[in-house]
């Protein structure tokens, strides 16, 4: 099992790190990254072996020389620009260290056998698809007799799973896992480092250093793993997906806009849009709140935008190749909904109830924290460049009410589809909720700690 | 703005009140995170020859089994509707990690819970290593 996960650790940060050493200035986001990083190249050559019906280790190759080269000439380029720049207020390496040794024995759970089922019957088996080359994925993909493997779900986690079974251990399910779970913590790792990074500056006061506040993102880190439940390493990827997404929401939405949280945002929702079909009605609302954040700075809503790119082009290959579709939302029951057909209306209230049970808790916790913040606290964190503190709570209802027209209009029996997918899809709902409690807990320290301050915000726009 | 002495206490310990909360909240879902049994308790590292499991769920019940390399497995259940479920149902109910994976062999059962086949509480599973050619 440590073979695994050594072998997982040295492809994906072995692959990303060139990359994300140059396009990140940060060195706690460019380690965060790579693994994301791998695995946008490996989704990219296993989309390009799909295309030509070819194996898969060529385009591999190919895709991460070309990153690779790609890095290299703007590093040469940015050179004598950057040389001996330092950005200011970005998460140090031991910021990074703190929080990824509080996070990680979580990943002890991945001992687990390699049993749960949706990771052999869908993931890991199109990871099987991918390994055997363009013209056989293409053939599964057409299989009817395999639809229970969702065939239109994005290739993200299949195929850097494929890639890793390409160099080391073919098709070793167990190996596949630590992937799936590395990704999963490079994921909730880099979340870690972006709450680091947007910290108020007075709670950093404390102790002269950001360790306070990254001892505090370490635990957040860990309590990922414990609103996955035991989704962060099983081989799944709904906590994948969810912590991806809050990734891109934090730094479009939240965090002081610099060049760093821009490209993690970009990666972030790049990667979440290619895990998961979910991702994309959520990624869309993303940019729904960040154009009406930026009105007037159109050109950051567009290059936020553009993260879709990927899971258009997955969207496109996939529809002109297999025909395969997405099996979830249905316009004809969205129809039947707004005309109060019976057969739709009856499913309203188990839907509620199922998203309810699942968030209760975590939204009755919220309550209390963003109730008191919001009476005390309010214009601190405005002052704080922390954004409006009704965003990620919008951000949260949007997406639940997306669920609840998926869950009533679709097609599949409604008790079943609950009692096999609400505790995953409710995940980033959780996620999202537990960031607004730490930003409203760091708002408080700080104004605990420095009532009279001002200055608890920074910005390091270039 | 000004405001009392008294209302500024009280507003510092509604604010210490909302920081324990927060992180006591964090804490709560950390603790969960560092768990490694999953939802019935039961733990990676516990792996035996032979395994009599009872069921408290029908849908999401695993069996874990260790058994020789290339040996087969014997699934047998209380019920004949469980035990057809497991073969002839529209998942591939069994599953048997491949021979090559150094980790114990793993039976993974997941019977459905619907009208035909209703939730079974009370029934069991046993796995058995069968020899190869037995």
């Amino acid at each position: 099992m440590l073979k695994d996960h050594l072998a997982a650790v040295c492809f994906l940060y072995g692959v990303g790190l060139p990359i994300t050493l140059v396009i990140v200035r940060a060195r706690a986001f460019a380690w965060f990254l790579a693994p994301l990083c791998t695995g946008l190249l490996c989704s990219f050559a296993a989309m390009a072996s799909l295309a030509t019906g070819t194996a898969l280790a060529p385009w591999l190759v190919c895709a991460v020389l070309a990153g690779w080269v790609a890095a290299g000439a703007r590093w040469w380029s940015a050179r004598r620009v950057t040389e001996g720049s330092e950005s200011t207020g970005q998460p140090s390496l031991w910021a990074a260290a703190i929080v990824a040794v509080i996070t990680a024995p979580a990943l002890l759970a991945t001992r687990a056998g390699a049993i749960e089922w949706d990771a052999r019957s869908i993931w890991w088996f199109k990871a099987a698809w991918f390994r055997q080359g363009g013209d056989a994925a293409r053939a599964a993909m057409n299989n009817r007799a395999f639809g229970f493997a969702h065939p239109d779900y994005p290739p993200f986690a299949s195929a850097t799973e494929a890639s890793m079974w390409t160099f080391w251990h073919d098709l070793d399910r167990m190996l596949a896992k630590a992937v799936s779970a590395h990704l999963t913590f490079a994921a909730i790792a880099l979340l870690g480092c972006l709450l680091v990074r947007i910290a108020p500056i007075g709670v950093r006061r404390v102790t002269a250093t950001t360790a306070a506040t990254a001892v505090l993102a370490g635990a957040f880190g860990l309590a990922m793993f414990g609103v996955g439940n035991g989704n962060g390493t099983s081989g799944v990827v709904d906590l994948l997906w969810s912590v991806l997404l809050v990734v891109g929401a934090v730094a479009l939405l939240v965090a002081p806009r610099d060049r760093d949280v821009l490209v993690v945002a970009w990666v972030a929702l790049g990667a979440a849009g290619l895990t998961k079909s979910e991702a994309l009605p959520a990624i869309l609302l993303v940019l729904v709140l960040l154009a009406l954040r930026n009105r007037r700075e159109w050109r950051h809503t567009l290059w936020a935008a553009s993260a879709l790119l990927p899971v258009m082009a997955w969207t496109l290959l996939r529809s002109a190749l297999t025909g395969a579709s997405n099996d979830a939302l249905k316009p004809s029951g969205v129809v039947a909904l707004l005309r109060g057909d019976d057969d739709r209306t009856s499913r309203v209230s188990p839907t509620v109830r199922g998203l309810w049970e699942q968030v209760d808790s975590t939204t009755w916790a919220w309550l209390v924290v963003a109730v008191i913040g919001a009476m005390l606290l309010r214009h601190r964190r405005s002052a704080a460049s922390l954004g409006a503190a009704w965003v990620l709570p919008a951000l949260a209802a949007g997406i639940a009410a997306t669920l609840a027209l998926v869950y009533i209009s679709g097609a599949q029996d409604i008790t079943w589809w609950l009692m096999t997918s609400i505790t995953r899809t409710t995940i980033v709902l959780r996620v999202l909720l537990l960031v607004d409690v730490f930003l409203w807990v760091v708002v408080a320290v700080a104004a605990l700690v420095e009532p009279e301050s001002t200055e608890i915000g920074v910005d390091t726009t270039p | 703005m000004s405001s009392s002495p008294h209302r500024t206490t009280a507003a510092r310990l509604a604010l210490g009140a909302a920081v324990l909360f927060g992180v006591g909240t964090i804490a709560w879902n950390a603790a969960s995170g560092l768990r490694v049994t999953d939802e019935y308790g039961r733990g990676p590292f516990v792996l035996q020859s032979q395994q009599t499991q009872q069921l408290t769920d029908c849908f999401n019940t695993v069996v874990f089994a260790s058994v020789p390399k290339g040996a087969r497995l014997h699934v047998d259940t209380t019920d004949a509707a469980i035990e057809q479920r497991l073969t002839e149902g529209p998942y591939p109910h069994a599953i048997v990690v491949a021979p090559e994976v150094q980790a114990d062999y793993v039976v993974y059962v997941a019977l459905g819970a619907t009208e035909e086949f209703p939730p079974c509480p009370g029934y069991t599973v046993t796995v058995t290593p069968v020899e190869d050619g037995g």
